[in-house]
């Protein structure tokens, strides 16, 4: 043994000591979230309509691929899901809207934008899908002066950036309130601007927007801020899920 | 050349003293872990609750970290702000035994013998630091190597600081109780006015602000430097900042060169 060695061995031992008992600290649960959801046996996933197209598939009773990764992720942590279907989600563009509580659902999904608003009230895990703005209808390319129906639904995407765009196109905006307004229009032969989450009569056209007209953003699915283990053992399950 | 070498050996010298000083004090090691698991353990999980949110648009932390996740730089600056200051003690005591009269007749510069000390105390200081860092799984902070890196750079800048500050302070108190009581009311104060354990919401305007509290706290986080080393060591871990980043790292580099220059007229008096 070093001379060297004699004189540190004291010290670095108290300070393994003590690294060793920070380091079996860090693995103690911060939270009961997990084990509670074990406890009820059950894990809530919020969505805000269930024939939305990442809830529910075009086959009737197969799911849409939201709802695949979640039942991947609930299988893993051994628990059975519960989904959820929150009215107020896809009415308002307001989160604040949606009146949702930790007594309904432990996780959020169904076309969650990962923005900075919903970051303030959520912890985020991004899942792999987008959501942008499309073009519908004929393929043609519309004259300055010409109308095109815009729905917008409840997605959270950037309105003043599209209105501008659409006013340097030269074209009017006629806004469509709802699903069945936005269906007869298309079916009319008129062409629309829509989300990419919004269900489309058969065989309509789709195009992308280009960069300038609207943002497209990733999809996460949400879980209330706090709920470190319940976050943690869904971040891990995810991560094993291969993508959709 | 030849003169430089001797000075570097001093500053090494007095720097592994104080190193072997600060490992061999069982109570001073006890300190560096029990803060942090009081503060992160039983404060930050007692307290995590009553700021997660419940209800989609009524939390009480409109911020995208939870309370834990918060509270992490700040538990580690904390360590660093008492080992730092504390250190000092050992100013008193080395004048009080006399080993500072026999460093202060050596063949050293001053401000060398002083160097070696704050460097000494630094060190420590920021191993208490890096002790924290372990904690960062339990507060759900994902650190890479970079950031790691940059926060050890960081919490040394701001030890040496510290440690000067610490040294100025023993030089006006001359026993070891009376530095005790006055460290706390140091140390205690500026942590807590700090915005270490509350956000001040960066979202909210001016008005709001003082609506939320009372304008004589504002006024006292916004003047508080360690308002500023806080929020920069919060920038690195969490990415999270409610001041501009450089500003705390602007702070912390002028208080390493204004302190040691106060320090060193201090020393030694």
């Amino acid at each position: 043994m070093t001379r060297w060695w004699r004189r540190w061995r004291k010290p670095a031992l108290d300070i393994g000591l003590i690294a060793a008992l920070l380091l079996a600290v860090s693995f103690l649960p911060p939270d009961t979230s997990l084990a509670e959801r074990r406890k009820q046996r059950v894990l809530r996933f919020c969505v805000p309509d269930l024939a939305s197209p990442l809830v529910a598939a075009d086959q009737p009773g197969a799911p849409g691929p939201e709802l695949r990764q979640m039942q991947a992720v609930a299988a893993r942590l051994g628990l059975p899901l519960q989904t959820v279907a929150i009215a107020n989600m896809g009415r308002s563009f307001n989160p604040r809207d949606w009146q949702i509580g930790r007594g309904q659902c432990d996780i959020i999904g169904g076309g969650l934008a990962d923005s900075s608003a919903n970051r303030d009230f959520l912890t985020l895990l991004p899942n792999g899908g987008r959501i942008a703005m499309v073009r519908a209808g004929p393929a043609a390319e519309l004259p300055k002066g010409a109308e095109i129906g815009v729905f917008m639904g409840s997605a959270g995407l950037d309105r003043l950036r599209l209105s501008g765009w659409l006013r340097a196109q030269g074209w009017r905006a006629r806004p469509l309130a709802t699903q069945a307004a936005l269906d007869a229009y298309l079916r009319g032969g008129g062409t629309a601007l829509a989300s990419t989450l919004t269900p489309l009569p058969p065989d309509t056209k789709v195009a992308d927007l280009p960069p300038e007209a609207a943002e497209s953003q990733s999809l996460a699915f949400g879980l209330w801020r706090g709920d470190v283990t319940l976050t943690r053992a869904v971040r891990r399950a995810l991560s094993q899920t291969p993508a959709r | 050349m030849s003169s430089v070498v001797p000075i570097l050996r001093g500053i090494h010298g007095i720097w592994l003293r104080e190193i072997m000083r600060a490992t061999r004090d069982k109570g001073q090691l006890l300190g560096g872990v029990s803060r942090p698991l009081i503060w992160l353990l039983i404060l930050g999980v007692g307290l995590n609750p009553y700021f997660r949110g419940e209800v989609f648009g009524e939390v009480r932390l409109v911020l995208p970290y939870s309370y834990l996740q918060f509270l992490f730089p700040a538990v580690i600056v904390l360590n660093i702000m008492y080992t730092s200051i504390q250190f000092a003690v050992s100013v008193i005591w080395d004048r009080e035994f006399g080993f500072l009269r026999e460093v202060l007749v050596a063949p050293l510069p001053r401000w060398a013998a002083l160097l070696g000390k704050v460097l000494g105390g630094a060190t420590a200081a920021t191993g208490h630091g890096i002790l924290v860092l372990i904690l960062a799984r339990f507060a759900d902070v994902t650190l890479t190597v970079p950031q790691v890196l940059q926060a050890v750079v960081y919490m040394f800048a701001l030890s040496f600081a510290l440690t000067c500050f610490g040294v100025v302070l023993a030089s006006k108190v001359r026993s070891f109780e009376g530095f005790g009581v006055f460290s706390n009311t140091v140390i205690l104060p500026l942590y807590f006015a700090s915005s270490s354990v509350f956000p001040l919401d960066p979202s909210l305007t001016r008005t709001q602000l003082v609506a939320t509290y009372p304008e004589w706290l504002v006024w006292l986080i916004r003047v508080n430097p360690i308002t500023y080393a806080v929020d920069a060591l919060r920038g690195i871990l969490i990415n999270f900042n409610q001041f501009p980043a450089q500003t705390g790292f602007g702070l912390v580099a002028a208080g390493c060169v204004g302190f040691f220059l106060w320090a060193l007229r201090s020393f030694g008096r």
